[in-house]
């Protein structure tokens, strides 16, 4: 039987703001404090797994693209070399 | 040195071009964009912008995009800065290019600027940002995290 939804005790150390934030939080919302910091818990992790998953997308999209051009095999020095020619190319347009 | 995650904090174009290359010289810069972006400050000024758009195509760059609106703060800056801030450090021997980005963090307040080009206006005195490497971003943000826990 699987144990992942199973709660797990844990003591926490929080800054005494933080903590005070949050007690004040529960108390507005009628909340149990272990209720909101599990909560809160869950949604960091929600936020962290969704930039990470967008920007994974991205990552994708753009190596196949890369790969497509022949661009994939470039190394770091070219890449930089590339883009300090982009840099005095576009600040020549922006201050021409 | 003040706190990387109370200051305005700038990326390099190429740290979100290595990032997402997941290019294995420097895979600090994927860990700090994918994993760590919600603690920091980000300000991006237009020159690194432009510089983005011009190496990804639409649909990759809304995605960027969405994901840096996830970061603690953003700020876009979508006005060229004043000529007469960036030749002040073409004087002081910046590249032109060099000299708009560090005229647009000088006028933004932005602290800490990371870029793997490690000589980025190095040579040039009383620089008023700290150049950072990603993986020396990662490392600060970690101490502080020790030092606060």
């Amino acid at each position: 039987m699987s144990t992942k939804n199973t709660p797990v005790q844990v003591t926490l150390k929080l800054p005494g703001d933080v903590y005070e934030r949050v007690a004040h939080e529960a108390a507005q919302e009628q909340r149990q404090l272990e209720d909101l910091l599990s909560n809160l818990v869950m949604e960091g992790l929600a936020a962290k797994e969704t930039v990470r998953n967008i920007l994974e997308h991205v990552a994708e999209q753009y190596q196949d693209r890369l790969a497509r051009e022949g661009k994939r095999r470039q190394s770091p020095d070219e890449v930089l070399e590339e883009l300090r020619h982009l840099r005095e190319q576009v600040a020549g347009e922006l201050y021409p | 040195m003040s706190s990387i995650r109370d200051s305005w904090v700038s990326l390099d174009t190429h740290e979100f071009l290595f990032a997402l290359r997941k290019e294995a010289r420097y895979p600090a810069c994927e860990t700090l964009l994918f994993d760590l972006l919600s603690r920091l400050q980000i300000y991006m000024p237009l020159q690194i912008l432009v510089e983005l758009q011009r190496n990804l195509t639409a649909n990759e760059m809304r995605g960027l995009l969405l994901a840096l609106n996830r970061s603690k703060t953003i700020q876009y800056d979508y006005a060229p800065v004043s000529l007469d801030l960036v030749i002040p450090w073409e004087r002081r021997g910046a590249k032109k290019g060099d000299a708009v980005i560090a005229a647009h963090l000088e006028s933004a307040g932005v602290h800490y600027f990371i870029s793997e080009n490690r000589h980025f206006l190095s040579q040039l005195p009383d620089l008023p940002f700290i150049v950072l490497t990603s993986e020396e971003a990662v490392q600060l943000l970690k101490d502080e995290d020790t030092i606060s826990s």
